[in-house]
């Protein structure tokens, strides 16, 4: 009897330290998403080198608890996460600001591009400065951060960011996006705001790299690279890029969809093995379908692709366009009751 | 003095294939004003359908045409079922949906061939030929060079001197006026998308018959760079594109031999940034005003 409860709670223990990496990653990843979705979604800048500014947080945040605050003299943990999130959300800041003042002047395709050569370029910085660990990575970083801080930043960000679409600024970050000359026309600056959006985007995913490095304890310069910028472009794609809580969307279906395909294969393969030893199912195309089912950045871009087929503006337009058309045929239902009912 | 001609050497071939693949991007770029992010795809896809045919031990003079014109077949059809329906909505979801494609070919080769570095089948004659005494020129690295210089001379002169040529440069410099002429606009783009999938393909292949082996992801670094040769000469220049995969292929080799090789690959993304602010038009570019 005592044992079995042992067991129980052993088990509910183990479950929620199975769940607190992925909800962390889901928050930090939240964070970064939010910030692209500012640049993408808010100012329609396409960039293809966000991580980089990931990394720079990161990295900045990490060297500044290691190496700047031992020779600063302090050592209260809240402190150093508080000056080291600071200084990681300064570093990125500053530096999206250098890259933006050659790169917003070009447009579309070729701001893309600019922004994905910088990513590729910090990425191989980071790879050559060996007291920032080189190839291998930060590690040894402490572990200041927790679950209930990330979730906090998240709601402080999310909540954040929409109030900043209601100032000012956000008006005409949004109306420059829109239209450029009526922004001009109107006495705003399109340069001002595209510039401003980026700043401020950059910013939000540095604070992202901060919380990272302090709740996984490491970093690597693949985490600059273009296949994680790619990433969390595609998550912002497919939760929906004109709208703050889309990113958060697009991250859960990031980080949560990998997980939950971990567990497809187990119950998949008995379904499988049944197929391929009746002969129905060849054994190569088994594997290949549990290959498939594992490979979720495959899945991502068909999710992608078929999003931009059917509704350019994502799943959370498309959630939202279908709540709207249930309410309109509920609608619809209750006015022809009322019809009935004034008939009879 | 030597080395530094030895470096020059080898940076030539190098150079060739970057300027094969940097000529499918300014293609495709001059006629749709977009950058094909999946270009770089094709390059691998080319090899890998290469290398499956050789293994079905097939002749090298049957493998490499058809696993070529297969590619360039994939090119016309993504842009056919993908790029064609939203080329005139929006820039951003077009840009968007051509990395996604990107993605799902990486994808798809790990998923059918497994992430792992394969062999290829086919390979070049490493013979080395010595002039004076300490130049050292690999045979093949002269034919890859020769092949690639013919090859932009017969796409320079299919483009300039064909009537289909005519057809691309009609829908490049102006789409509407190209459509009131009826000009089968689809039917060119498709066409731009064949050509452009051969190039890719052809240099995949080479590329894998020198270093004898091909994995998954050697077309991202490889099309990344190939854009940034295609912006530093000039995009939409056939000549343009060849002479910035040259410097680009050129000036690695001699950042390599100088002892830089861990910056090797950010050498490309230098000369993309400096290119595009101090001449965005490129090297042999003309320059374009933006109209409202």
């Amino acid at each position: 009897m005592g044992k079995s409860n042992w067991l129980k709670f052993n088990n509910m223990d183990s479950t929620l330290h199975y769940l607190l990496l992925p909800l962390s990653l889901f928050g930090i990843i939240a964070i970064e998403a939010m910030g692209l979705q500012l640049i993408l979604g808010g100012a329609g800048l396409l960039t293809l080198g966000h991580t980089a500014f990931f990394a720079i947080g990161g990295y900045a945040s990490a060297t500044f608890v290691t190496y700047i605050a031992p020779a600063l003299g302090f050592q209260n943990p809240a402190l150093l996460l508080i000056f080291g999130t600071l200084f990681a959300i300064f570093l990125s800041g500053a530096s999206s600001f250098l890259v933006a003042i050659p790169c917003l002047r070009l447009r579309g395709d070729y701001l893309a591009v600019a922004t994905m050569g910088f990513g590729q370029i910090i990425e191989n910085i980071l790879y050559n400065i060996p007291q920032l660990g080189g190839a291998s990575g930060f590690t040894n970083i402490p572990h200041l951060a927790s679950l209930w801080l990330i979730w906090i930043m998240v709601t402080v960000t999310g909540c954040g960011l929409y109030r900043f679409y209601q100032t000012g600024i956000g008006q005409a970050i949004l109306c420059s996006r829109d239209d450029e000359i009526v922004a001009r026309c109107f006495g705003m600056s399109p340069e001002k705001s595209k510039m401003a959006a980026f700043i401020v985007g950059n910013m939000v995913t540095g604070l992202a790299g901060a919380l990272y490095v302090h709740t996984f304890q490491f970093i690597s310069p693949v985490s600059a690279g273009f296949q994680k910028s790619v990433e969390i472009l595609l998550a912002v794609v497919i939760g929906g890029m004109f709208s703050i809580w889309g990113s958060l969307l697009g991250a859960a279906i990031l980080v949560l969809v990998p997980e939950l395909l971990r567990f497809l294969p187990h119950h998949l393969s008995g379904g499988l093995e049944f197929l391929v030893s009746t002969g129905l199912l060849s054994s190569r195309i088994s594997h290949l379908m549990m290959d498939f089912f594992q490979n979720s950045m495959l899945i991502f871009s068909l999710i992608v692709l078929l999003i931009l087929k059917v509704n350019p503006a994502g799943a959370n337009s498309l959630l939202h366009s279908f709540h709207q058309s249930l309410k309109r045929t509920l609608k619809i239902r209750t006015r022809g009751e009322q019809a009935n009912e004034a008939a009879s | 003095m030597l080395d530094f001609i030895q470096y020059l050497i080898n940076g030539v071939s190098v150079g060739g294939l970057y300027a094969l693949i940097a000529i499918g991007y300014s293609m495709v770029f001059g006629i749709l004003k977009f950058v094909n992010f999946a270009h770089g795809d094709l390059y691998m896809l080319g090899a890998y359908l290469v290398m499956n045919l050789g293994l079905l031990v097939l002749p090298i003079g049957f493998a490499i045409p058809a696993g070529v014109i297969a590619c360039a077949i994939i090119s016309v059809t993504i842009n056919y079922f993908i790029y064609r329906p939203i080329t005139s909505k929006n820039r951003l979801i077009l840009l968007i949906s051509a990395v996604a494609v990107s993605l799902l070919l990486e994808n798809l080769i790990q998923l059918i061939y497994t992430a792992e570095v394969h062999a290829f089948p086919f390979s070049l004659p490493d013979d080395v030929l010595l002039i004076g005494e300490r130049l050292i020129i690999r045979q093949m690295d002269i034919w890859v060079t020769l092949f690639t210089l013919l090859l932009a001379l017969l796409t320079w002169l299919f483009v300039k001197k064909t009537k289909l040529g005519y057809g691309i440069q009609a829908v490049a410099s102006n789409r509407t006026a190209a459509l009131i002429n009826g000009i089968p606009i689809d039917r060119i783009v498709s066409l731009t998308f064949f050509i452009g999938g051969i190039l890719a393909a052809l240099a995949g292949t080479l590329q894998s018959m020198i270093t004898n082996q091909l994995h998954p992801l050697m077309g991202v670094a490889a099309g990344l760079k190939a854009f940034s040769a295609a912006v530093l000469g000039g995009i939409g220049s056939i000549w343009g594109a060849v002479i910035g995969g040259f410097i680009l292929g050129i000036s690695e080799s001699i950042l390599v031999g100088l002892g830089f090789s861990t910056w090797k690959d950010s050498l490309a993304f230098v000369f993309l940034i400096f290119i595009l602010l101090m001449r965005p038009q490129g090297l042999l570019g003309k320059k374009q005003l933006v109209k409202v």
